[in-house]
């Protein structure tokens, strides 16, 4: 009878019901799919192997302690994880007083970013992703990737960017609608 | 224009902003209590947030130390869970459930500032998921599998309305249902106003198959109550409400397109149901 019972079989969305009953294996399957995207996406951010495990792990113990509240018709749980890692990360170097002037700059040397290519998992969405953003104007992608990779606020992007603050709060919501319609496009054209 | 003085189309077009991390705190804390409120910004924010976490996954994946895994799960397994629950198998009435809500929204703001809007934007529609969840998380049945086309989005909606309700009405409780080996496998949701809604965690019944659900009375032979394909689609609700001591059973049976006069399958899953 086909009932699925093994973790490893568990659907994301399952697994993070199974977190809300305190079952830590499944929080360990969790790490094991996405820890690997949520340290990159963290070091990404904050450029510090130390302050990405930190932004990592109050991601995951965000997730489990707050798992009984995912809402699995909202949100892909993959989504949900890799937003609450973010937002730990964009927390931490908010904190960080002194950011470097180019914040575009690749994470430090010798970091694990630094020659690990994406996974073969990961390579065919993130090709998508660099066509998506081509796609997009300069000034477009730039809001976007200070934004969600530097941690500037509308307001600093504003002060980084030397336009009005206006201008800003539209360019990020056009940019960011524009992907959205990019990847739907590409994902149509694909299959 | 909302309480902060954000009209409409100030607080929308800050949605996307917010899906990045990238509001003010004051403005952040406007986003969510209008998210909370907006079912059509709500939309918009769950998108974006797609969106961006998609765009995550432009950053290259890296290999996190060795020990970070352990250290996670050791620090878990000191950390209490947010509350979700009444004593099993009863599920907290709706209004006693504790912090609604989504995470991502919620983390925008410092933890005091969030508790405190929690309870000013409390509607009771934003409880279903939680009660869901709790439910979900007390049997460990799977509920919802990720959704992957908008039909399926929607259905796995009304679904979880569906499951919403029940749960939050009086009398609310779980029945769980039980595989050969005694493991849980589903679960019966009862209440006083609603007919009961089976969740099943089966995948997809075998080729040429189909789950049908049965109800046994006490002293009667089984009658068809519902058909379900599993994997995606297992949640149904009954056509009637079933008296004390009638045992809920899935059999697997020919996918002709009817439901049939008595099982022929092997039980899958089962469960006596009491309603109180």
């Amino acid at each position: 009878m086909s009932i699925r019972m093994a973790s490893r079989e568990l659907s994301d969305a399952s697994l993070i019901a199974r977190c809300a009953a305190g079952d830590d294996g499944a929080l360990a399957s969790l790490y094991d799919r996405y820890g690997r995207a949520a340290y990159g996406l963290a070091l990404r951010i904050v450029r510090d192997p130390a302050l990405a495990e930190d932004a990592v792990q109050e991601g995951f113990l965000a997730a489990w302690r707050g798992a009984a509240r995912f809402d699995a018709a909202r949100a892909k749980a993959s989504t949900w994880l890799l937003s609450l890692v973010h937002h730990k990360a964009v927390d931490l170097v908010r904190r960080e007083e002194a950011r470097p002037a180019q914040p575009t700059a690749d994470v430090p040397e010798g970091a694990a970013g630094d020659d690990v290519p994406g996974t073969v998992l990961h390579g065919f969405e993130r090709r998508r992703i660099d066509a998506a953003l081509d796609r997009l104007s300069t000034p477009q992608r730039e809001v976007l990737v200070l934004a969600y990779f530097d941690g500037l606020t509308q307001t600093e992007l504003a002060d980084r960017l030397g336009e009005p603050l206006g201008t800003i709060k539209s360019r990020t919501h056009t940019a960011l609608a524009r992907l959205r319609v990019l990847l739907a496009d590409e994902g149509q054209t694909e299959t | 224009m909302d309480d902060r003085g954000y009209t409409h189309e100030e607080l929308e077009l800050l949605v996307s902003a917010y899906a990045l991390d990238a509001l003010e705190p004051d403005e952040a804390a406007a986003v969510a209590e209008h998210l909370a409120q907006c079912e059509g910004c709500r939309e918009a924010f769950d998108a974006a947030l797609e969106t961006a976490a998609l765009l995550a996954l432009h950053a290259d994946g890296a290999e996190p130390p060795a020990e970070l895994r352990e250290r996670i799960l050791t620090a878990a397994r000191a950390t209490p869970q947010e509350p979700a629950v009444a004593a099993a198998p009863a599920v907290a009435p709706l209004a006693e459930a504790p912090a609604p809500a989504v995470a991502p929204a919620a983390a925008a703001v410092p933890p005091e500032r969030r508790r405190r809007r929690f309870r000013e934007v409390f509607t009771p529609s934003r409880n279903f998921a939680a009660a869901f969840a709790i439910a979900a998380g007390l049997l460990g049945v799977l509920y919802l599998s990720e959704r992957s086309t908008n039909d399926q989005l929607r259905s796995e909606r009304d679904a979880s309305a569906l499951v919403g309700q029940v749960l939050a009405a009086p009398g609310a409780h779980v029945v769980a249902l039980t595989g050969p080996g005694g493991s849980t496998g589903g679960a019966v949701l009862v209440s006083d106003q609603h007919k009961p809604v089976v969740v099943a965690d089966l995948l997809p019944a075998p080729p040429g198959k189909i789950w049908e659900v049965w109800t046994i009375p006490a002293d009667g032979k089984p009658v068809s109550a519902a058909l379900m394909r599993g994997g995606d689609q297992n949640v149904v609700q009954l056509p009637e409400s079933v008296p004390d001591g009638t045992t809920i059973a899935i059999t697997p049976e020919p996918d002709d397109g009817t439901q049939h006069a008595a099982p022929t399958g092997p039980i899958a899953l089962s469960g006596g149901v009491s309603n109180s």
